[in-house]
């Protein structure tokens, strides 16, 4: 039961700022989108500002492994 | 930068202003009649390099990156002094050209209406070729209507009591007709005698229907001489289309690289006038003034003195402290950084006294970058790739990236030897490898910690590199703003040393007055929005862990690859989906290590010193240079 409850708190640390970056990630590459049609040249710019929220994972995927090495 | 001014006899000024042309190093200082000049040639000209880019547009040519250096030259030889006959006598090439172009596109254009119109009526008539044949041969005229599908029923009928009329009993056959329904209306064919015809007809009319028509240009006198001509419509128009596809892609292919080079040469003898006329000119004299780069100094006053002797004056300085701001921005870094100074192009370029972190960029971006992909195998690959850009690319910027790309493959070597890892744990398993530092996919926390530490050691750099510009520019606040962050982060690692126990707990009042002392350098420098950034640190050093996260996903993904091995066999199914598997983590790490190493240093790092808003270098001379050749 307790590995079970590890588990589901490291799938929810991953899950949920997943789901946030997905949900940024699609406002931003719209905006982004419309931003390159009308000037190509900040292609650059738009990728790197369509990678910033995957922090919020990328640090989530950090939670869930610190649970899963430290508790488990 | 050396600020250079040059005062010459107008007789010589055209000559003059070629020669620097020619030089491309110097950097001219707009007056202001410059861009107040829309005067007869010079607008001219204008006009005949905005209907080349259209017609580059119309024939869809964008391949400026593969123009011919002996094209460029050719045109810029053609057109070595832009005289008002000779721009007549291009403006009326052009135009004939334009026509022909324009000719040719017209009737490519009215074709593929015509033939979408064909292919849509053919879908419908298809269904009443069987019928109109057969009538046809058995003598009797078909009429095509569209009508109203509820009326089909009584308008049958009506037609039956004419046809009546017009028969005889003996001759007397059944009613025969075909419909098919197209959407909301229905499409009704019906056999009838000759006789009969202009009754039936009439009869349709006063019952609203309306007739069937071909296509324009397809309309016969019957619908059986209509059909037919859709139907070889159908055969020649294609056959038409392809002609003119392949005309204008002869035409693409030989005349774009044509008119595109004439453009440039265009636009630079535009340039050259708009020059020569914008200078100020005072009686016999006239002034020019501009920027020269240190070096090129030397180079620029003995070949003036040598053409030019005592024609013209030449006069320079270096720039005071308080005309920094206007000062050009060059960027020159050593040889194998500069590729590096592609990152600079999505900010605006450093101000001329401020940092230009080019090396430093070129230090830390492959080593994250390889840190992340970190396997022997990849890295080979990411070699290859960057051997392929050099070697292959058709533009600058390719063979940048393709330099970038070797140093990346270096570290992802390096780091892979660190791991241990050769596409995956396929090293371990062939070759018995094993890793100079960690597993990474077994030894999780030392990687992630060792990231947050480098994370740490490049964001204090940052903010070293933000306090010594701060001290150079004598901006009170960006020094203090940084040393506070700078002290209050030193306090905290101290703090974290003690609390693990590698230091005696004695030295705690040290780290508590380091921080108290470095928020108090904080709120003097930064006021509150300096405690913002100083949290918006601690997320910056957080953010490196992500080197290490990425890095381990990618590693399980490769051992994933290769354990399709152990579960398919050494079958050509196990093999594919191992090999497709790597080729997807390798894409995955590739493009993922590129994007977060750039963005660690876009976001976390420059944010800390960079000041842009400098004006860049532009030197006065051709548009593309013909000095660069692939490697």
């Amino acid at each position: 039961m307790e590995k079970a409850l590890i588990a589901l708190a490291a799938a929810l640390a991953v899950g949920v700022p997943a789901l946030a970056t997905a949900y940024a990630q699609a406002k931003i590459g719209s905006a982004g989108a419309g931003t390159v049609a009308e000037k190509p040249e900040t292609a650059g710019t738009m990728i790197i500002l369509e990678a910033i929220p995957e922090t919020m994972v990328i640090l989530g995927f950090v939670v869930a492994i610190m649970l899963i090495l430290r508790l488990a | 930068m050396v600020r250079f001014a040059l005062w010459g006899v107008a007789s010589r000024k055209n000559e003059l202003v070629r020669t620097l042309h020619e030089m491309e190093v110097f950097h001219l200082v707009a007056s202001p009649r410059v861009t107040s000049l829309p005067d007869g040639d010079l607008h001219k000209t204008r006009v005949i390099g905005a209907t080349l880019l259209g017609m580059l547009e119309v024939l869809s040519w964008d391949e400026w990156n593969t123009l011919d250096d002996v094209q460029l030259e050719r045109a810029r030889a053609g057109l070595d002094k832009l005289t008002p006959d000779l721009a007549n006598e291009v403006e009326r090439s052009i135009e004939s050209f334009r026509t022909r172009l324009s000719n040719l596109l017209q009737e490519k254009e009215a074709l593929e209406e015509s033939h979408r119109a064909l292919r849509k009526s053919h879908q419908i008539t298809s269904h009443f070729s069987g019928f109109l044949k057969e009538e046809r041969a058995s003598g009797n005229e078909v009429s095509l209507w569209w009508i109203v599908p509820s009326l089909q029923g009584s308008l049958l009928g009506r037609i039956r009591k004419v046809l009546k009329k017009h028969t005889s009993v003996k001759e007397r056959v059944s009613l025969r007709y075909h419909s098919v329904r197209v959407e909301k209306d229905v499409l009704l064919a019906v056999s009838v005698p000759p006789s009969a015809l202009e009754e039936v007809e009439t009869l349709f009319r006063e019952n609203g229907a309306a007739a069937w028509r071909a296509p324009h240009v397809f309309e016969k006198e019957t619908p059986y001489a209509s059909f037919s001509a859709v139907e070889e419509g159908l055969q020649w128009l294609p056959a038409r289309l392809d002609e003119i596809e392949r005309e204008l892609s002869k035409t693409r292919k030989e005349w774009g690289p044509k008119l595109a080079a004439l453009f440039i040469a265009l636009d630079e003898q535009a340039e050259v006038v708009e020059v020569e006329r914008g200078l100020t000119e005072k009686g016999e004299l006239f002034f020019v003034e501009g920027w020269v780069p240190g070096d090129a100094l030397s180079s620029v006053v003995s070949c003036l003195r040598e053409r030019f002797d005592r024609d013209v004056l030449l006069s320079w300085r270096y720039p005071s402290d308080d005309e920094w701001h206007k000062v050009p921005t060059a960027l020159s870094n050593p040889g194998p950084f500069a590729p590096f100074e592609l990152f600079l192009k999505l900010l605006s370029p450093p101000k001329y006294s401020g940092l230009d972190p080019t090396v430093l960029i070129g230090i830390f971006f492959p080593f994250f970058s390889g840190c992340m992909v970190g396997d022997i195998g990849y890295g080979f690959f990411i070699a290859l790739f960057g051997f392929l850009a050099r070697r292959f690319g058709k533009s600058v910027l390719v063979s940048h990236i393709g330099s970038i790309l070797y140093f990346i493959a270096g570290w992802s070597i390096a780091w892979g030897i660190a791991y241990g890892e050769f596409f995956g744990d396929m090293g371990h398993r062939l070759l018995h490898m094993r890793p100079l530092w960690v597993e990474r996919s077994e030894a999780v926390m030392p990687v992630l910690v060792f990231t947050v530490v480098l994370g740490l050691a490049h964001v204090c750099l940052g903010h070293l590199l933000g306090l010594i510009e701060g001290i150079r520019h004598r901006h009170k606040h960006l020094w203090m703003e940084k040393l506070g962050n700078l002290v209050i982060l030193s306090g905290l690692v101290l703090g974290i040393v003690i609390f693990k126990g590698w230091l005696p707990d004695k030295l705690f009042s040290v780290s508590l007055s380091a921080v108290i002392v470095g928020t108090v350098v904080l709120l003097m420098g930064g006021g509150l929005g300096g405690v913002i950034e100083y949290l918006g640190t601690i997320g910056n050093v957080l953010s490196y862990v992500r080197i290490g996260a990425i890095g381990l996903s990618s590693a399980i993904l490769a051992m994933v690859a290769s354990s399709f091995v152990d579960v398919l066999g050494i079958s050509i199914l196990g093999i594919m989906m191992a090999l497709a598997m790597h080729l997807l983590n390798f894409v995955l790490a590739l493009a993922g290590s590129g994007l977060h190493a750039a963005r660690l240093h876009y976001v976390e790092f420059l944010g800390k010193f960079y000041v842009g808003g400098g004006i860049a270098y532009r030197p006065f001379g051709k548009r593309r240079s013909p000095s660069w050749k692939k490697p």
